[in-house]
């Protein structure tokens, strides 16, 4: 028998990749730039198109809905009400993550402008459109609330009578309904003692900030198309979505079946930004494919996105008390969160994110009080930042307040009261988080103490520069589960199958450069899915920035069991010990030779093939105690300089520094794309985005109106920074890096402004016109 | 968006005939027109298309003391054309800060004028450079001044099965002039205000100023001007017409400003702008 072990031809090419911590190009890029790829609505579909009916008042009863005219236009296979579910004995029409408040389609009320009560099924789009102007809904007006304030109060019209919890979520098992009218979730955390706290202080102060509803805005509007399949009663939903299992399971639920019988695809996504969390349009969607037995897609436009999605507005106090030597030692905030008319995610929102709304410091008496609440608008749901960008709206414009009325920088304060890199929060030890770092960053990269900034000339003394820093630590979803399966075929290359979903943020390509790296194989042979629930195992989400950290761990897992596999293959073959035996750089190598991995394969099986399969689990733990558990920390600082024209109220920013600590980068070219994405994403927030509201009716419902960044909005001086201060359960040391500057953006421009000229905004977005009025006011 | 016929007619008498036959408008570049069409803000049946009519009506001449520019002409086209450019740096100034290049790719100084939005860039400078609209019907052509010809709301002069053939601009050497557009909330945004201020080179010259966005339509002149100035031009009565522009604006409040917010901006840019062509007081730009 012959030691020597041929190495087939093809193998040949297989070279050491070691691409972890290097530049790889995006593995969809081309697809994208050039225009190839295709999203849910480019895919070949063959059936009926669907128009959803919105209500146009805030509240009311639906008193009836005629659709007679409409089902009389040729073409038009059905016209589905709320009634019709209601009374369908093939599904339970409520929906959502925490409770199950929120109607597929409007059963008996409307709960605000835009939410879908009818739907016409048409074999043309546009005749789908036409009917639906044909279908009347006639509705008996109820008082609405569109004040988080006013919702609160006794007298305010109930939206909702009673919440049934949904109990999937480990974290919301606990999770009930208040008593007080309207909130639908209160968060409190005590830690210490606050009144003493506040006896204790030098100085005690006081400040209210707030943040309007915004909306996501990802370019690619919902679309999911659905397929039943009468004859074993099952489904197939093709759909923009995050969540796939979850969508799985919820369409399950409803409809009765089992879950094997829900095939969810996800395709590449156009944007998500947390708005494609938990279920979207699909229930609706499968629930009309059901009604006519045929597959039927909706594809709403943008301006329906803001129907259907959008980020919880928010009012918070935030008292503090400080030493006059700068010790933060007391903090109450109080979050209000305007989160429309259903609750989606809000209990986990208002938790999380009440946590942290301290910001990112060590304070040794704590009081938060963080409440969901229900108003006659869209529903507030998950987006990027999950909640931490309005509280640090809050808390971080707070602390320059608080700096200067002891006099202090706002720098100084910052790193006296930051919780150290694994020190405590909230009283309580916390694992390693980088955010001290993370400002270090930013403020050496400027040299913030040994600087100042350039005043203009006398002549142009009309404007004024300032410079200003936010910082933030935003914990993760937990616990979680991710899990994967890598499949190795027998020429050497692998499929590596997830449900993780590919938003844009390029996670395809992190996953194969995980893979890469752990086989010793070059990125060529690696192809990651995009999800299909009937062959990708569970994954929690692609949220919350996990899914390099737990879809990489999984990785990991399911190669060292892949690789276990290889060497108990060579192990037998060649009647040595394991110990003897590793793989790497693509070859199993023993003390007798070595051999490709693919050809390892291909020597253990028969018949024309075959595929080792390794499979990798990867769950985090839920909070126990007093311990508040989060799988990683994600922190970052942003530092801004702007020149305001005291004249006419607007600013230009000169420059921005973004750092942001991803662990490790699997490739810094991403990091970094994700750290100035999310930068930008939060200049909008800043500057612009505001879903504004009259009677309840939001009046910008169109990207002619609601006005994001463009590219010459963009600072043109930037520097980004990519911290690594290497997470210890980290794949590589890597965790997730896509929030922290939607976090830290609009604080540090609102500083920057206060420091040129004084004035203090408290509402996002900061327009001219309130800088101007504030000037004028002197505050 | 429901279906429609479009017709692509290859002359403008075609073109009036057909919009006559089927009570149908135009389109040019269609940027303007698609939005209110997605929006269901237009629901048309039947369009006329103008776009074959590029051929013979895409074109910037200088000829006889004017440059003539045809309807179907883009606003890149004008922006980037050295006659426009040479003879007023203001109009190709003022056309670089419209939308985007993608739009101003596409859009035509034809639909641009006829769409009569009281938030358009250039009107205020073509009313200040004494630009007259050539418009041509069943009856035959005719012209009119800029001023006259945008009336009000989305209003014109055109009658029923009228269309803009051309526009001329009077080419007047001496005659200095700024654009100022005030964005507030995105450098990609219409103007929350824009303000255009002229000057002649010749002695007892008053400024005229052309304000857009402040009322219901894109060309508000400021009154009174010559008055202000009657002691001479000094910043208290640069100041003096800030104000009268402030006062007799009556702007709309938006996301892009309060009414305050927008009065104190066309005062505050008018300002600017007459600083910068008469060269009295510091420049505020
Ligand atoms: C995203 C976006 C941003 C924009 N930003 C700005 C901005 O910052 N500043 C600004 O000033 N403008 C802005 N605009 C408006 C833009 O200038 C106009 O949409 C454009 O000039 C219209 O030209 P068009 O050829 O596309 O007109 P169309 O859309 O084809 O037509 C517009 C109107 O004119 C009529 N019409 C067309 N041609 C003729 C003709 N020859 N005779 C008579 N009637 C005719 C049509 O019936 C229609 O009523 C923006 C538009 C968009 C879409």
């Amino acid at each position: 028998m012959s030691t020597q072990i041929p190495i087939i031809e093809q193998d040949k090419k297989v070279e050491k990749s070691g691409t972890i911590g290097r530049h790889t190009l995006r593995l969809d890029g081309e697809s994208k730039v050039t225009g190839t790829v295709a999203y849910t609505d480019d895919l070949p579909f063959e059936g009926y198109y669907a128009e959803v009916i919105r209500s146009n008042i805030p509240h009311g009863e639906i008193i009836s809905i005629s659709t007679e005219a409409a089902e009389a236009i040729p073409g038009v296979v059905a016209v589905v009400t709320g009634d019709d579910l209601k009374n369908a004995d093939w599904i339970s029409p409520y929906v959502g993550p925490a409770f199950r408040d929120q109607p597929v389609l409007a059963i008996e009320k409307v709960r605000y402008v835009g939410e879908p009560v009818a739907a016409v099924i048409a074999e043309r789009p546009d005749i789908a459109s036409l009917a639906a102007t044909e279908v009347v809904v006639e509705c008996n007006k109820l008082r609405s609330v569109t004040d988080v304030n006013r919702a609160r109060k006794k007298t305010a019209p109930i939206l909702h009578e009673s919440g049934d919890s949904a109990a999937v979520f480990e974290d919301l098992a606990t999770v009930h309904r208040s008593e007080e009218p309207n909130v639908a979730y209160t968060y409190e955390l005590k830690v210490g003692d606050i009144e003493k706290g506040f006896e204790d202080a030098d100085v005690v102060l006081e400040g209210e900030y707030a943040t309007p509803m915004v909306q996501h805005t990802h370019l690619e509007p919902f679309v999911t198309v659905a397929s039943y399949n009468v004859s074993n009663n099952s489904f197939k939903i093709i759909t923009g979505n995050q969540t796939p299992h979850f969508v799985r399971r919820e369409i399950a639920r409803i409809f009765d079946i089992p879950s094997s019988k829900v095939e969810v695809e996800v395709p590449q996504m156009g944007g998500a930004f947390g708005s494609r969390t938990y279920v979207r349009i699909e229930p609706l969607v499968a629930a009309l494919s059901r009604v006519v037995e045929a597959p039927v897609k909706l594809r709403q436009t943008s301006s329906e996105s803001f129907d259907t999605s959008v980020r919880d507005g928010t009012q918070t106090r935030v008292k503090t008390g400080v030493t006059n030597d700068g010790d933060v030692i007391a903090q109450e905030v109080e979050v209000i969160w305007d989160s429309g008319a259903y609750a989606d995610i809000s209990p986990r929102k208002v938790k999380k994110a009440g946590y942290t709304a301290p910001g990112a410091y060590d304070i040794p008496n704590v009081k938060v009080v963080s409440k969901s609440t229900y108003t006659n608008k869209p529903p507030g749901v998950a987006y990027r930042g999950f909640g931490v960008a309005q509280t640090a709206w809050a808390v971080e414009s707070h602390m320059d307040d608080v700096a200067k009325e002891i006099g202090m920088d706002p720098v100084e304060l910052r790193i006296r009261n930051i919780t150290q890199d694994g020190g405590t929060y909230n009283g309580v030890p916390i694992e390693p988080h980088g955010a001290p770092q993370c400002l270090q960053a930013v403020i050496d990269e400027v040299d913030w103490f040994g600087s100042e900034l350039k005043p203009e000339e006398p002549k142009r003394s009309h404007i004024k520069k300032g410079r200003g820093v936010a910082v933030t630590l935003k914990a993760t979803i937990t616990p979680s589960t991710s899990e994967a399966i890598v499949l190795l075929d027998c020429d050497g290359s692998v499929n590596v199958i997830t449900g993780g979903t590919e938003v844009g943020q390029g996670i395809i390509t992190t996953l194969a450069q995980i893979t890469a790296d752990g086989l010793g194989i070059g990125i060529e042979y690696i192809n990651v899915n995009t999800p299909n629930t009937n062959s990708a195992p569970f994954n929690t989400s692609t949220t919350s920035s996990r899914s390099t950290f737990h879809l990489g761990n999984a990785i990991l897992r399911a190669i060292d069991e892949l690789k276990g596999q290889l060497i108990d293959i060579v192990v037998e073959k060649q009647g040595i010990e394991s110990k003897e035996v590793t793989v790497e750089g693509g070859l199993v190598k023993s003390p007798l030779g070595e051999e490709s991995i693919g050809s390892v394969v291909s020597s253990y099986f028969v018949g024309g093939g075959g595929t080792l399969i390794g499979k990798g689990y990867f769950s985090t733990e839920a909070s126990s105690g007093d311990r508040y558990a989060s799988a990683f920390w994600m922190t970052g600082a942003t530092y801004a300089e702007v020149s305001v024209d005291t004249r006419t109220g607007k600013y230009t920013i000169d420059k921005w520094v973004n750092s942001a600590d991803c662990g490790k980068a699997i490739d810094p070219i991403r990091c970094e794309g994700q750290i100035l994405g999310a930068a930008v994403q939060a200049l909008g927030h800043t500057m612009s985005e505001e879903m504004v509201f009259e009677s309840g009716q939001q009046v910008n419902k169109s990207l002619l109106d609601y006005k994001v960044p463009a590219i010459g909005d963009v600072p043109k001086v930037s520097k980004v920074i990519v911290v690594e201060s290497g997470d210890p359960n980290g794949p590589h040391g890597a965790k997730g890096v896509g929030e922290s500057n939607t976090v830290t953006v609009p604080p540090a421009i609102g500083n920057a402004i206060q420091n040129a000229c004084g004035a203090r905004v408290t509402e996002l977005p900061i327009t001219p016109d309130k800088v101007l009025k504030a000037i004028e006011e002197g505050i | 968006m429901q279906p429609f016929k479009l017709f692509l007619p290859e002359s403008f008498e075609e073109a009036i005939g057909l919009m006559k036959e089927h009570g149908a408008k135009p389109i040019s570049g269609g940027t303007a027109v698609t939005t209110l069409i997605k929006e269901k803000i237009f629901q048309p049946t039947v369009m006329v298309n103008l776009r074959k009519l590029e051929k013979d009506h895409a074109f910037i001449v200088e000829e006889k003391g004017q440059i003539k520019i045809g309807a179907l002409t883009t606003l890149r086209a004008i922006e980037t054309s050295d006659i426009v450019r040479k003879n007023h740096p203001v109009v190709s100034d003022c056309l670089s800060k419209i939308a985007s290049i993608r739009i101003r790719n596409v859009a035509t100084i034809g639909g641009n004028l006829a769409h009569a939005d009281p938030d358009l860039d250039l009107p205020p400078v073509l009313a200040g450079l004494d630009a007259h609209i050539d418009i041509i019907g069943e009856e035959g052509e005719r012209s009119m001044d800029i001023k006259e010809f945008i009336q009000g709301y989305y209003e014109t002069d055109l009658k029923e099965g009228e269309l803009i053939k051309s526009i001329s601009i009077p080419i007047i050497p001496d005659r200095k002039g700024i654009y100022l557009k005030h964005r507030a909330l995105s450098e990609a945004d219409w103007p929350c205000v824009g303000v255009a201020a002229f000057i002649d080179d010749s002695p007892g010259s008053v400024p005229r100023v052309f304000i857009n966005s402040v009322a219901d339509t894109p060309i508000m002149q400021v009154e009174g001007v010559e008055d202000a100035f009657s002691e001479g031009i000094t910043t208290e009565s640069i100041d003096k017409v800030g104000e009268l522009a402030a006062n007799q604006c009556e702007p709309i409040g938006d996301a892009r400003g309060s009414v305050w917010y927008k009065r104190k901006m066309a005062g505050e840019f008018t300002i600017r702008a007459l600083r910068e062509i008469t060269g009295v007081g510091d420049s505020l730009i």
